[in-house]
């Protein structure tokens, strides 16, 4: 094999540079041109076709590790099975768990993995792997799928961040996107939270910001009539993006969307992540990930599952079903996940223990078949015995799911690196 | 010969040291521009002006934009060598040390989280290397070898200790820092992407590192490097499954002889708890001897493309951490003679830098030249030759592979002869290994009970230090029972604990007496192994001659490979050139079309519009004659009545006299009848002469009818006709129009193809030194730009001066030149530490993740936010001493050059005068807020951002 990427190099920043000129002078260029009359008219349907088939993926992550047997692969009656029973599903002989009456009802939209074997029974190990596709190593680190997929998908030009990550509190940005670098970390809202620094601060009213702004483009035009590069261009860019996240700061406020969907997902925290996440999804980011914790269920596995999915279920099944509602569901990836699952054995404590042998995994929407059930595990759902996959199957599949060839490689400033384990590949069964 | 920046007047050498001006060669910065411009054609970019080297030099030696005084100071001066003086003051003064021991620092630990060395500790003593200049394989050799044991070599050991001594994250380290090879991918199997990156590459490397471990003291409560005695580095490639074990390789070098210690014998101390192992062979030791000993060639390329692209803005090779024989240098014989060089000048990182400062390469304007034809046509020129000389030299590669081939055939053939030798001194070592572990466990117990022994003894010694004041005390107190008790307590105690120490001792002894005998059996043991082992090496011989040949032959291969890659490289070069000129000719060709087109057109529109005319006239004929043909209609009917009227006179008449007359043959001879049918008959006459006349003139105007309709037909058929055509010279308008909207869109596209084949030769030429690269501030040179251009850091020195003076006052070193400048030096650390915390945010927004390089260019929104709305620049901006000075500026000019030379390090431009007085004249009201906009809308410029 033969490294060609000094001129790929070139030729993406060069592809890029035109791509941004053309978003930025576009407007202008258009309006002087008689033929360009016909591309001004069909731009708003284009783009807005554009943003339909624009791939998105959600990611639901059930951290500390959601119980496979109180969720997607119900052993009732089993030694193993808790008490709780399998109701059916929208698919004819699909159940899952009765803690998920509202899921059940969506079961035809999304797809079941129940032969996960990660062998990792260690919480950062698990998550790291199960969001990397690869096993942890000390020398190398890599980007979690956030930063693989708004790399992959995210839109250049977009003033919006392409990976963002809902979560109970914090800010600033995510730390996960290893060689890819900070420009496709996750833009953490803790809580919900706008982005950090997107208000104007009061001391600068907005006369003064688009002075201040026409000042600093006036000095940058100046300057790069002298010379002008694709590092130029992203740096002033950024700043136009900047100014766009900011009048766009309305995309990251869930309390401008409906009473009635505000109260139909829910005002606690998950149901207003979920009703974010649909807004950011709808507004064009391309990646979301949501936390909703803990399943870390030690003692008391049952009653603790009973309380965290009777939160869950509701605001997901509403969220599952508004994005099939708004033709989006043909364009968004659901992933359902966690770093592991539960011991099928019960403890004294009346807990689950820590379980990567035989866990499950829901997807759902884009790329995926829906109402799939993918592998079988043994009837006290000790062990895989059809179809075992693990995180690096599992990475693939998310990625192909939404168009991603993860044969490829990504050029990382002249350096190429697999975008997945090359020793491994997706699960074609679950792929449509 | 004189280079000419040496040529000065007379008068003025007599000034001049005759040392200085008249170098015994020619200076290698003289000699590497030779080098660079003999591969440039044409035209390249003209030399910076003074103002842009000031800010160059002065952030990559400095990490710091100049101030106002300095720009002011530097663009007065009239001295011709002036830039030279520059380069030399910025090198010896103490702020280029703190800045090249940040640039260290992010280029060898890449921003990881501090784990067992302080970076302040790390930073101080990389500073101390740079300000004694200490040369670079020195200081390569201290942090490979170094293991944090030597107080003033400790922060060295912050390489590995901070890498918690992970082998495959020092394995790759070391390859990718100190080698400039980022062997990663070759840990699993040969790289699948670069075809010379072997994984015997990366476990050779890893072979040095991965005996080496963290000692944790738990007394000194630190952790230290120590290192074993074994540990093999194997690989498999999970490819090929190829596998084996390989001793320690460099890269481009074969694997390393070692010597052999039996196991027991191994080490000078031996890993009992409490002990930092430390072997009697030390592998990582030999790394560091082998790798800066001059010899490796990988070490020093290394080093002096990092050192270049540290001034140049990139890489003669680049990346700097993927150098392979398929991503050649941009100019192989710079590479070779700066390394050759540095190494001949004993690794002076100063003087290297200096000389690359000096360079017209580095001094380049970023501007493009204009004039670009004479590059092209040498390049079209040249790609005939190097096509013929690729060709070739691929042939020579491909054919050199198939040598490699070969060799590694005969190699794992060799190899696998070995195997058992290799087993049967393995099963010997093994053997050692069982006969030693007793021995080792006896020394282990012996170990906890001598650590027993030492506790116990040192209470012992303490009670009895208690036993001697508690008597003393007794004796002062004869009567008192509790003192007594406590003395007899106290004896007790320690005549117990003295028993117990006996005990252990005793224990210690029998322990010791039962070592002999075990010791004998591990002797015992050591025979055949020695035995095996001398067999072994015996029957590795040819592996070793297979290796060596494999060595020879891959090393030739790549060599081979790489003068190849270089032509290939420069024929891509080129035919970036010539497609650019196809790109100049076709923008020709079509402007050409265009203006044939545009003719094309104007002759049809022209045709069409005499044909409109035609039309009209021929539709204006029509009308005439459809005129005519009404008035004639006219004509006709009227007379067409008029000889109606007449014929029925006639007729009437006629009818009269016919009647009459019959009434006259009723009545013959009658006189009234016979009168009035004569009276009639004479009237009949003239109206029937009438009638005829009439009739006449119908017949007339009948013809005249049909003459004028003949005519309209006519006319219309002329104006059908003319219409068609009219129609036809339309659609031909239409067609050109449409040809040249075509041709029109041809031109868009190729000249948006110039654009892109202009900024893809500018690209060209940056990698050829020919036009200066445009390079970002690293997170630290924002902020300490930041401070600088604002006036934030204007209290600050003071202040650092201040804190210093209470320990070094300044007086107390006035005599002493040597001390003095230890003082300055002190002062600059303790400004550095200072700012630490003003640094910290632009780390955090602005850099790479911890361990991944650092050096590529990303722009976020969130960095923007982060200086549009965060308090931190608009503070500064606002805050400064810069908004101070430029508040009492009423005069624009001399407003705006503070202004401009402040945060840009240039006088400002007329329009940008201009710019600032209108703008602060529209806000006079807000002055101060005004000042910081226009100071805030500089600093984030792109100007600002990069360094040009």
């Amino acid at each position: 094999m033969q490294c060609n990427y000094a001129c790929g190099t070139l030729d993406h920043l060069m592809a890029r540079r035109q791509f941004l000129g053309a978003i930025t002078t576009g407007a202008a260029a258009a309006g002087g041109i008689t033929l360009g009359g016909l591309s001004v008219l069909t731009q708003p349907a284009a783009a807005a076709e554009l943003a339909k088939q624009q791939k998105r993926v959600i990611v639901f992550n059930m951290h500390g590790g959601l119980s496979q047997l109180e969720s997607w692969d119900p052993k009732p009656g089993a030694p193993t099975g808790g008490p709780f029973r399998a109701i059916p599903t929208s698919v004819p002989g699909t159940h899952i768990c009765e803690l998920l009456p509202e899921t059940a009802k969506q079961m035809h939209r999304l797809a079941i993995v129940r032969s996960v074997d990660t062998s990792e029974d260690d919480h950062g190990k698990g998550a790291y792997m199960m969001l990397t596709g690869r096993r942890q190593t000390p020398a190398n680190d890599f980007p979690r799928l956030g930063a693989v997929t708004a790399k992959a998908l995210a839109p250049e030009a977009s003033g919006l961040p392409g990976h963002i990550q809902i979560t109970a509190g914090g800010g600033g940005r995510t730390n996960d996107s290893a060689y890819l670098g900070p420009k496709y970390a996750g833009v953490i809202m803790g809580n919900g939270q706008p982005p950090q620094n997107s208000a104007r601060p009061d001391a600068i009213n907005q006369a003064a910001d688009e002075q201040r702004n026409q000042l600093r483009r006036a000095a940058n035009e100046r300057f790069l009539m002298r010379r002008r590069t694709a590092l130029t261009d992203a740096y002033t860019y950024s700043y136009e993006q900047a100014q766009q996240l900011m009048a766009r700061r309305d995309v990251f406020d869930a309390t401008k969307e409906s009473e009635q969907d505000q109260a139909r997902y829910g005002k606690h925290d998950f149901g207003r992540h979920c009703l974010l996440a649909r807004r950011l999804l709808e507004n064009g980011i391309t990646y979301v990930q949501i936390s909703h914790s803990n399943y870390d269920t030690h003692n008391e596995n049952f009653n603790f599952h009973i309380e965290q999915l009777g939160e869950f279920d509701s605001p997901f099944s509403t969220f599952v079903g508004d994005l099939a509602d708004r033709g989006m569901l043909e364009s968004t990836l659901i992933v359902v996940l966690s770093e592991f699952g539960r011991t099928p054995n019960i403890n004294h404590l009346y807990g689950r223990d820590h379980w990567s042998k035989s866990w499950s995994v829901l997807m759902g929407g884009a790329g995926i078949k829906p109402g799939a059930v993918i592998g079988k595990t043994n009837a006290n759902g000790t062990e895989v015995t059809d179809a075992k996959v693990d995180h690096a199957n599992l990475f693939h599949t998310y990625l192909q799911a939404v168009g991603v060839d993860t044969s490829k490689s990504f050029d990382v400033d002249g350096r190429p690196i697999p975008i997945a384990d090359p020793s491994s590949k997706a699960i074609r069964e679950l792929l449509a | 010969m004189l280079p000419p920046r040496f040529v000065l007047p007379i008068g003025l050498m007599l000034f001049c040291l005759a040392a200085s001006v008249l170098p015994a060669a020619e200076s290698l910065s003289l000699r590497i521009d030779s080098l660079v411009e003999a591969d440039q054609v044409g035209p390249v970019a003209a030399i910076a002006n003074d103002a842009e080297f000031l800010r160059r030099v002065t952030l990559d030696l400095h990490g710091i934009v100049p101030t106002s005084a300095e720009a002011r100071a530097f663009l007065a001066d009239a001295a011709p060598n002036k830039r030279e003086i520059l380069v030399d003051r910025l090198l010896s003064s103490p702020r280029y040390a703190v800045h090249m021991a940040n640039v260290f620092d992010v280029m060898l630990m890449e921003r990881r989280p501090d784990k067992h060395v302080p970076t302040p500790e790390w930073q101080k003593y990389l500073q101390a290397a740079f300000q004694k200049n200490v040369p670079y394989d020195q200081l390569a050799r201290e942090v490979l070898s170094a293991d944090g044991v030597d107080p003033n070599l400790r922060p060295a050991a912050k390489f590995f200790l901070d890498r918690d001594a992970e082998p495959n994250i020092m394995a790759r380290d070391v390859g990718r820092i100190f080698f400039g090879m980022d062997l990663q991918c070759a840990q699993c199997h040969d790289h699948p992407l670069v075809d010379h990156y072997l994984q015997t590459d990366y476990y050779g490397l890893y072979a040095f590192v991965n005996r080496t471990v963290v000692f944790a003291d738990e007394v000194a409560k630190k952790s230290f490097l120590g290192e074993k005695s074994d540990g093999e580095a194997s690989y498999k490639s999970v490819f090929t499954q190829d596998a084996g074990h390989i001793r320690p390789q460099l890269p481009g070098e074969n694997e390393i002889d070692e010597p052999r210690f039996r196991q027991g014998e191994d080490y000078v101390a031996a890993p009992l708890p409490g002990v930092r192992p430390v072997p009697k062979y030390s592998r990582r030791a030999k790394l560091a001897e082998l790798a800066t000993n001059g010899a490796n060639r990988q070490f020093n390329l290394n080093i002096a493309n990092r050192l270049w692209g540290h001034m140049m803005g990139r890489g003669l090779v680049h990346p700097v951490d993927l150098h392979h024989p398929l991503n050649p240098p941009s100019h192989p014989a710079v590479l070779d003679l700066i390394t050759n060089e540095f190494v001949a000048m004993k690794y002076d990182m100063r003087g290297l830098l200096r000389e690359l400062a000096l360079t017209r390469a580095y001094q380049r304007s970023i501007e493009p030249p204009i004039d670009l034809a004479p590059q092209l046509v040498a390049a079209a020129g040249q790609i005939s030759g190097l096509t013929t000389e690729y060709a070739s030299l691929k042939g020579v590669s491909d054919e050199s592979r198939k040598l490699v081939e070969t060799a590694q055939t005969d190699f794992k053939t060799a190899r696998a002869a070995l195997a058992a030798a290799e087993a049967a001194w393995r099963a010997a070592e093994t053997a050692v290994t069982t006969a030693k572990k007793p021995v080792d466990d006896l020394l282990v117990a012996i170990a906890k009970l001598q650590k027993d022994a030492t506790a116990k003894q040192a209470a012992v010694t303490a009670l009895a230090e208690a036993v001697g004041k508690s008597t003393e005390a007794g004796k002062l107190l004869p009567n008192d029972k509790d003192v007594a008790g406590a003395v007899a307590t106290l004896t007790a105690k320690q005549t117990q604990l003295a028993g117990e120490v006996a005990a252990v001792q005793k224990t210690i002894e029998e322990k010791t007496a039962a070592m002999p005998p075990i010791q004998a059996k591990l002797v015992e043991a050591y025979a055949p192994a020695d035995a095996a082992y001398a067999a072994y090496v015996e029957a590795r011989k040819p592996v070793d001659a297979s290796k060596a040949n494999l060595i020879t032959v891959w090393n030739r291969h790549k060599a081979e490979t790489l003068a190849a890659a270089i032509r290939k490289k420069r024929l891509e070069a080129d035919e970036v050139h010539v497609a650019f000129q196809a790109t100049l000719e076709n923008i020709a060709k079509t402007k050409a079309e265009i203006e044939l087109r545009k003719t094309e057109l104007a002759a049809a529109f022209s045709a069409a519009q005499q044909q409109q005319a035609d039309v009209t006239n021929k539709v204006n004929a029509v009308a005439e004659v459809e005129k005519v043909v009404v008035e004639t209609r006219k004509l006709l009917d009227e007379s067409k009545a008029m000889l109606v009227e007449k014929q029925s006179v006639v007729q009437a008449v006629t009818d009269a006299f016919a009647k009459t007359e019959f009434a006259l043959q009723k009545l013959p001879g009658d006189a009234e009848l016979t009168s009035a049918v004569q009276k009639l008959k004479e009237r009949l006459e003239p109206l029937v002469k009438e009638a005829t006349v009439l009739e006449q003139t119908m017949a007339v105007r009948t013809n005249a009818m049909t003459d004028v309709e003949s005519k309209l037909s006519v006319a219309k058929l002329a104006m059908s006709t003319a219409s068609t055509e009219l129609t036809n010279r339309q659609q031909l308008v239409g067609e050109k129009t449409a040809i040249l909207n075509g041709t029109t869109d041809v031109l868009r596209d190729t000249e948006s193809a110039v654009v892109a084949g202009r900024e893809k030769l500018v690209d060209q030429w940056t990698v050829a030194a020919g036009v200066r690269s445009l390079k970002q501030l690293s997170p630290e040179q924002l902020a300490w730009g930041l401070m600088q251009s604002t006036g934030v850091m204007d209290p600050q020195r003071p202040a650092a001066d201040a804190e210093i003076e209470k320990t070094i006052p300044k007086a107390s070193v006035a005599n002493d030149a040597a001390l003095s400048k230890a003082r300055e030096i002190r002062v600059e650390q303790q400004l550095n530490e200072a700012m630490r915390g003003n640094v910290t945010p632009f780390v955090n927004l602005y850099a790479a993740s911890a361990g991944q390089p650092q050096d590529d260019f990303f722009a976020t929104p969130d960095q923007a936010l982060f200086v549009a709305n965060g308090g931190i620049v608009i503070g500064w901006a606002g805050g400064g001493t810069l908004s101070q000075r430029l508040a009492p500026l009423t005069d624009a000019k001399l407003f705006a050059d503070e202004l401009y030379l402040s945060t840009l390090t240039r006088y400002p431009s007329e329009t940008e005068v201009n710019e600032a007085a209108q703008y602060l004249a529209s806000r006079p009201a807000e002055r101060p807020q005004a000042i910081r906009e226009l100071i805030w809308s500089l600093v984030t410029s792109a100007e600002f951002r990069f360094n040009h």
